[in-house]
């Protein structure tokens, strides 16, 4: 966050305060903007509000939600948005004015947790006097709303989203009995102990350093008795706030009648939570009394809204290339754009078990001749990210990969004669004049999104490609039929171009994990695309072997394994960087070619713009409206 | 007539069954995915998929899969569309309630668009049926041409440009979730939709009015009308259209009935919450109960208003007798 | 003498096509008194209806070519504007036409459609109009006539929508009534019956009638004169006596010959037709157009258009031949059959 002139405080009587006073504040102060903001635009005095409360919030959004807003269900990062800033405060929380992302702090929580000397022990004291939205405005959150949150995420019933984070496993530090629980062997969550109304005890099998970001995710949102039993299917239209907002209606809300203000599919409607209390939650500003958001059209007619003023911001979309360029180099609205890191990744990538890509020479030569920055230009240009080298994350790796580009080319525009050296080497060029001939090269089937850009994208691939003598049969679907298929070992996708990753918290465990770990290779759901670590009875079991002969692939798990198992985070984070490195040169297994920005362009009333790490989008607590939105 | 009703409700409840059964075979042989998959989540467990398979009844064999659903095309209400099978796979909301929570949009979209397009195609067709080869005969080609051939897409997108945001005339696309038709009505939000997509029916019409006209006007009844002494207005409109207008109430009630299941495109491009724009998302979602119960509600709209338009024909010409 | 009801002088209606221009009617010339019936026979292509729609006013084609002058009751019916002609049909000169089933529209109540015709003309309410065209098909014969105007005309049979027609064209007590084939769509014995019926109603009406007809058996019994056209024109007009038992034209010869006959000599004769066929209407063949048919032609035949000539007061012809030698050809080849 950046402070204007005129906010030091000088004391007389302590003057090496001030030399440090002034040396902390000449830090900060005078900070720089980088085309666009990235942060507030304008402040006031020792942090006091400038913006005047009031107003109502315009949004829109292409889609709606994943799951109907079921806390537990959602794993869906605009959910999460809602979720963080409005709906569901949770144990820890993260503030989006911190500049660091990772930095957890209480939130429903009085303190930061007491942790047992073996790791094993977490205790949570929770805020005094805070109670839950309407219907439940009499009932004080305790202990027991946490569990019942637990329970919910455990119920197989329920389909929770990310129930797995908190199995305790063997390869995993888990709650007790949580595992039990979920194959109905226990009734209850064994290490889950209400010791009373303001404390909860969690137990867990192994220490787990990052339990804190997983009592920061949504599904641990306490729960009131009756709300969610009848439910299990449709809670997120009945849900119970304890944020400062709510849906418009929720006093209506009973057994058979939901709120009103979630309209699925529509709209979502959030007016003030009367129980929320302002003093409890030094975290959210909660400047604007409503906020309205209404769902589907088109990224270019709201666009046009925002531009005429009637609509404040295009919540879970990327603006139009051309709206980009024109807020970006015009001064006058330079201020309404903003560009942030989304902390994801995107890239192509190649299936080992399915040839040509089964061998090294030639991902290393597709790596080599991918024009990265063509990629990139047709997303938008500079301002929707950095040229990725490789596929972890800078922040979760503490940028240990610098520099690191082990596919160098002028510009990342691809180099055709390093790709040909490469290619000499394979084995599918019998040559070795750097151009391959066998035909397993001709006709590859490459799976992408049939959205734009990635349509233009898959053009731009085929172009790079061809001088090497791979032509490419390219197929797009719509964006979920095509994750489908991505999803699917046994449907061999051989290449693919419209996929991203972004962390799901602040350790690079949340990429490793379900991307390279070869055991985690799912039946359905499979987020392992190039069958990466895959041992020969899972080539045999999706078909590799019988269709392609191939009996094995490389695999990293053996580091992977090392890093997981590190619990220091000054040894995680270089072990999750060399990983990264290996995977880079000796796999190759992936193109990866953007570090995501997310761009969001706001309206001309739209103050206090600030960014939430945690979901990658723009923090709707913090915002406010010019005058009050008067 | 009343024997006639009765067969022809039997035969609505037939036509029914065999579009789903249609529908269904066709999302169960060509998923995109598993459905229980999708509702399963970012990392799903073979168990987990396995619990919601059961949930959904899709471990059973197929035939009691559909039977499931069969039971919810019974037109009465409680079973119609009943809630435990039609649920959304990801909605999490009861089919049957978003589909009544929609269709007050697309029927105001569907009549709407039905007036204007009477009201501009009808005079069109008239008068070039009476002025045949003239300059407004002429125009009225070329209108049609247009109307015909301009993508609903493109026309909506146009519109919306230069009626709404260079122009300000008009207001933009969508209903904010607070007004009700009548509101949004009077608020103008409809007008652009409206006109958009009465263009093409409007030049169609205007052709086919045209030629039905032509040809009723060369009959001799029309002769002997003349032979009365009858003035050439009272003729054109009394005599002339009384007969050609007929076969154009007929296709009036078709393209409601068809519009009423949902006007794809142009609900997508104003973003006007109906049952088009549901179905296009509960398909994009494989959204099994959904694509089924909208389907199934559509073919609803078509068979009744095919009825509907079989009994008006009785009454309008009454050379028809049905029994 | 009596002021003609109808008097047509040198009608010529002519329509321009791509292929040429059809002379439909080429010069006819009639007069029509008060009361008198008028048949006027001929085949397709002769003109005959062409003449009677465009006295009408009913020729509704743009392009047409209409010349002559057609007085009825001294005022020039050609030259008179739309709303004038208008009052006309209907009141004073009434037409009906060949198919009574595509002639009165499917849609409308008989009853309606008289009523109709009548308050086009008058200031009557529809309940007066209703009972006036309930009291006409009375008139023209129609059992149950309250009943029958409420129906549509697919609930009548032949014969009765004819008459229903006839009701409607009588309705306003018009001069002149003129009949397009009225009984060439029904059967036989129905046939008998209208023709009687408008025999009948002539005279309870007074008016004049004009039956436009093919059939020569048609005109034989009703008729008071006969005009036999041919070609667009006019070759032979006369009294009943005349028409059959003096005729001077090939043509109506060939005509009368060509009548079947059911006499004990005749049975077992074969039908004597016409050789040849009409000709076309845009290109007429020089002089006579019945010439490249005729049996008597000679040369002159092909070279001048034979006119219109009485022979006596109410007989004309238009034919080269002198009349020795047509009584003579008559009595040997025509009527030597009787």
């Amino acid at each position: 966050m950046k402070r204007g002139e005129g906010v030091c405080v000088r004391r007389y009587l302590q003057v090496l305060a001030l030399v440090g006073v002034l040396a902390l504040v000449a830090a900060a102060c005078g900070g720089d903007d980088e085309g666009g903001a990235t942060g507030t635009t304008a402040t006031g005095a020792t942090g006091a509000q400038e913006f005047t409360p009031g107003g109502t919030f315009k949004a829109a959004m292409l889609s709606d939600v994943t799951a109907g807003f079921d806390p537990q269900k959602e794993y869906y990062s605009v959910a999460w948005a809602f979720y963080r800033c409005c709906l569901a405060r949770t144990l820890m929380s993260y503030d989006p004015n911190d500049p660091d992302s990772t930095h957890l702090v209480p939130d429903l929580a009085a303190a930061e947790p007491e942790v047992s000397a073996d790791g094993l022990t977490w205790v949570f004291t929770i805020k005094d006097g805070i109670t839950f939205g309407p219907p439940y405005e009499d009932v004080e959150i305790t202990a027991q709303d946490f569990i019942r949150a637990f329970e919910r995420e455990g119920n197989p019933e329920v389909a929770a989203g990310y129930y797995f984070y908190y199995l305790d496993t063997e390869s995993q530090g888990g709650i007790v009995g949580f595992s039990d629980y979920y194959n109905g062997d226990a009734d209850s969550i064994e290490g889950l102990v209400a010791v009373d109304d303001k404390t909860l005890e969690v137990h867990l099998n192994r220490p787990a350093g990052d339990l804190g970001y997983r009592m920061a995710m949504p599904a641990t949102a306490p729960i009131p008795e009756g709300a969610s039993e009848n439910h299990v299917d449709d809670y997120g239209r009945f849900l119970v706030s304890s944020g400062p907002y709510m849906f418009e209606g929720s006093e209506q809300i009973t057994d058979d009648t939901p709120a009103p203000g979630y309209q699925p599919g529509k709209s979502i409607t959030l007016v003030r939570n009367p129980s929320w209390d302002p003093a409890t939650d030094p975290i959210r500003k909660a400047y604007v009394d409503q906020i309205d958001v209404t769902i589907g059209g088109t990224a270019e007619d709201n666009q046009n809204k925002v531009d005429a003023g009637e609509l404040d911001v295009e919540y879970d979309g990327i603006p139009p290339a051309e709206a980009i360029r024109r807020y970006s180099t015009d001064p006058e609205l330079q201020d309404q754009i903003f560009v942030n890191s989304s902390d994801g990744v995107r890239f192509l990538w190649m299936n080992l078990a399915v040839p040509p890509f089964d061998d090294l020479a030639v991902r290393r030569a597709i790596n080599y001749a991918i024009d990265r920055d063509g990629l990139r230009r047709l997303r938008g240009g500079e301002t929707v990210g950095d040229i990725a080298t490789h596929m972890i994350i800078p922040s979760l790796e503490g940028d240990a990969l610098g520099d690191y580009d082990p596919f160098p080319s002028p510009n990342h525009a691809g180099d055709l004669e390093a790709a040909k050296a490469e290619m000499a080497n394979s084995k599918y060029d019998t040559d070795g004049d750097g151009i391959c001939d066998a035909p397993e090269c001709e006709n590859v089937l490459f799976v992408t999104d049939e959205a734009s850009p990635y349509a233009e994208q898959a053009a731009l691939v085929q172009d790079n490609l061809e001088p090497l003598g791979i032509t490419l049969d390219v197929k797009a679907f719509e964006r979920s039929t095509m994750y489908n298929k991505y999803f699917n070992p046994k449907e061999h996708v051989p290449f693919g171009g419209g996929a991203g990753w972004f962390k799901d918290y602040a350790d690079a465990y949340t990429f490793v994990y379900p991307l390279f770990y070869g055991p985690n290779i799912l039946d359905a759901g499979n987020t392992n695309y190039p069958m990466l670590g895959a041992d020969p009875d899972q080539l045999r079991k999706y078909g590799y072997t019988q269709e392609f002969g191939v009996t094995e692939v490389p695999s990293i798990d053996e580091q992977a394994e090392e890093c997981f198992a590190a619990v220091d985070p000054a040894e995680r984070t270089p072990c999750f960087a060399e990983v990264d490195r290996i995977l880079s040169e000796e796999i190759a297994a992936y193109v990866p070619f953007l570090f995501d920005n997310d761009v969001t362009i706001v309206s001309t009333r739209t103050q206090n713009y600030v960014y939430s790490g945690f979901d990658s989008l723009m923090a709707l607590d913090q915002v406010a409206l010019a005058n009050g939105g008067a | 007539m009343g024997r006639y009703l009765i067969r022809r409700t039997l035969f609505l409840i037939l036509v029914l069954f065999i579009v789903s059964i249609i529908t269904f075979i066709v999302f169960v042989k060509m998923p995109a995915q598993d459905p229980a998959i999708r509702a399963a989540g970012r990392s799903p467990t073979p168990e987990l998929i396995a619990t919601i398979r059961a949930k959904f009844g899709l471990d059973q064999p197929i035939y009691v899969q559909f039977s499931r659903f069969a039971r919810g095309l019974v037109p009465w209400p409680g079973i119609f569309l009943d809630e435990d099978v039609y649920f959304s796979y990801t909605n999490h909301v009861a089919v049957k309630e978003e589909i009544y929570s929609r269709v007050p949009v697309t029927a105001t979209l569907a009549l709407g668009a039905a007036v204007a397009w009477l009201a501009i195609g009808l005079p069109i067709g008239i008068v070039s049926a009476i002025k045949p080869r003239s300059l407004f005969d002429r125009a009225g080609m070329v209108f049609a041409l247009i109307g015909v051939s301009a993508p609903v897409f493109w026309l909506g997108l146009l519109a919306l440009y230069v009626f709404w945001f260079k122009l300000q005339w008009l207001p933009g696309s969508g209903i904010p979730p607070d007004e009700n038709m009548v509101q949004a009505v009077m608020a103008g939000r409809f007008i652009l939709p409206w006109f958009v997509l009465a263009l093409s029916f409007a030049a169609f019409y205007s052709r086919m009015v045209r030629g039905n006209l032509i040809e009723t006007m060369s009959e001799d009844y029309i002769r002997t009308a003349r032979a009365k002494g009858i003035s050439e207005n009272r003729v054109i409109f009394k005599h002339g259209l009384r007969a050609a207008l007929t076969p154009v109430v007929t296709m009036l009630g078709l393209d409601i009935g068809i519009l009423l299941g949902g006007a794809v495109i142009t609900e997508t491009v104003f973003n006007l919450p109906g049952l088009g724009q549901y179905a296009v998302r509960s398909l994009l979602n494989s959204d099994f109960p959904a694509i089924m119960g909208v389907t199934i509600f559509a073919a609803l709209f078509i068979c009744v208003a095919n009825l509907f338009v079989d009994v008006a024909y009785a009454f309008l010409d009454p050379r028809v007798r049905y029994t | 003498m009596t002021v003609p009801l109808l008097e047509v002088r040198d009608l010529k209606v002519r329509f321009p096509t791509e292929d040429g221009v059809v002379k439909a009617v080429d010069g006819v010339s009639f007069s029509i008194e008060p009361g008198e019936t008028l048949g006027v026979v001929g085949e397709s292509g002769s003109g005959k209806s062409v003449s009677f729609l465009t006295i009408m006013g009913l020729t509704r084609s743009r392009t047409a070519i209409i010349e002559g002058e057609v007085l009825f009751k001294g005022e020039d019916l050609l030259r008179m504007t739309n709303d004038d002609i208008q009052e006309v049909r209907g009141s004073q000169i009434s037409m009906i036409f060949q198919d009574p089933m595509t002639s009165l529209h499917p849609f409308y109540r008989v009853g309606v459609q008289i009523s109709e015709s009548i308050r086009t003309h008058q200031k009557v309410s529809k309940q007066e109009g209703m009972e006036q065209a309930v009291e006409m098909l009375h008139r023209v014969g129609i059992p149950r006539p309250e009943e029958r105007a409420r129906q549509y005309p697919h609930e009548f049979s032949g014969g009765m929508r004819q008459r229903a027609m006839i009701a409607m064209a009588l309705s306003l007590n018009p001069d002149l009534l003129i009949a397009d084939e009225p009984t060439t769509a029904l059967d036989v014995t129905v046939q008998a019956q209208i023709l009687d019926l408008l025999a009948r109603l002539k005279q309870e009406f007074n008016a004049s009638i004009v039956i436009i007809t093919h059939d020569l058996g048609v005109v034989a019994e009703h008729c008071d004169q006969i005009q036999v056209m041919y070609a667009g024109k006019i070759v032979e007009s006369g009294n009943r006596h005349d028409v059959y038992y003096d005729s001077h034209h090939p043509y109506t010869w060939g005509l009368l010959s060509s009548i079947p006959r059911m006499d004990e000599g005749a049975v077992g004769e074969r039908l004597k037709p016409i050789k040849g066929l009409p000709p076309s209407l845009i290109f007429l063949p020089p002089g006579c157009a019945f010439h490249p048919r005729c049996p008597h032609r000679f040369d002159r035949c092909e070279r001048e258009v034979p006119a219109l000539i009485p022979s006596d007061g109410h007989h004309a012809s238009a034919c080269h031949l002198s009349l020795a030698d047509k009584e003579r050809i008559f009595k040997e080849q025509v009527m030597a059959r009787s």
